[in-house]
């Protein structure tokens, strides 16, 4: 049987519209991949996620176009590698290491650019998703 | 039951530093562009920068939020941690 995909995506918020809107980068990901849904949550062998609060900033001259954020990009291409991971058949351990990995990179590209590039203040958040983003149980499952 | 001295001045001092990290933590987020907002966890509401000043200064579990926030990166800069996380990217 293969796997399924359960993405929920209520807009009912900014929060809420940014993720929905993003998550059809993952949604299209897995339709390439010929997968429907995945339900990570049912009978769950692992945990991907953070231990505290996932923080992003966002532009709100962007609203509109949640996609054309560069801020918001920052923090959820990171995070949304995750998922996109799972689906290219990397399990959950490599998943976490190398959307770990691209947190760091987006943190390294701010500190090179240094103080005057326009979003260097979001390290600090980045920081703290990277550090708080966490892979429970079988690193070794897939989806 | 009455307070030793010495630890009426331990508390003054706690008190001290904490009043000291709070300006810290406001000052770095007035550094901050007002123009964009904070989408904090599973919290409904968006926060400016100048809301989340407000929350600091009021000392509001999310004020606590985000100087544990800032504290966590000023740690991890004096320890040299974060440029070591940075450069050891590849895991």
């Amino acid at each position: 049987m293969g796997s399924t995909l359960l993405i929920t995506r209520p807009e009912h918020d900014v929060t809420t519209h940014y993720l929905s809107k993003w998550s059809e980068k993952i949604i299209k990901e897995a339709k390439n991949k010929g997968k429907s849904v995945i339900d990570l949550s049912q009978g769950a062998t692992a945990y991907l996620g953070y231990k505290e609060d996932f923080w992003f900033r966002y532009n709100v001259m962007k609203i509109s176009r949640p996609l054309e954020d560069q801020t918001a990009a920052l923090f959820l291409e990171p995070s949304n590698y995750l998922v996109i991971a799972l689906l290219k058949g990397h399990p959950t351990g490599y998943a976490n290491n190398k959307s770990k990995a691209l947190f760091r990179q987006n943190i390294e590209k701010l500190l090179i650019k240094g103080p005057s590039a326009e979003d260097y203040n979001a390290i600090r958040y980045l920081y703290w998703d990277m550090l708080n983003q966490v892979c429970l149980g079988d690193k070794e499952a897939t989806v | 039951m009455v307070e030793e001295p010495k630890e009426k001045e331990l508390k003054r001092l706690e008190e001290e530093i904490s009043e000291d990290i709070k300006e810290l933590v406001i000052y770095r987020l007035e550094m901050l562009s007002p123009d964009k907002k904070f989408s904090i966890g599973s919290y409904e509401k968006e926060f400016t920068r100048d809301e989340l000043i407000e929350e600091v200064r009021k000392e509001t579990d999310i004020g606590k939020k985000v100087i544990e926030v800032e504290l966590t990166f000023l740690r991890a800069l004096k320890e040299g941690t974060l440029l070591e996380e940075v450069l050891t990217s590849e895991e």
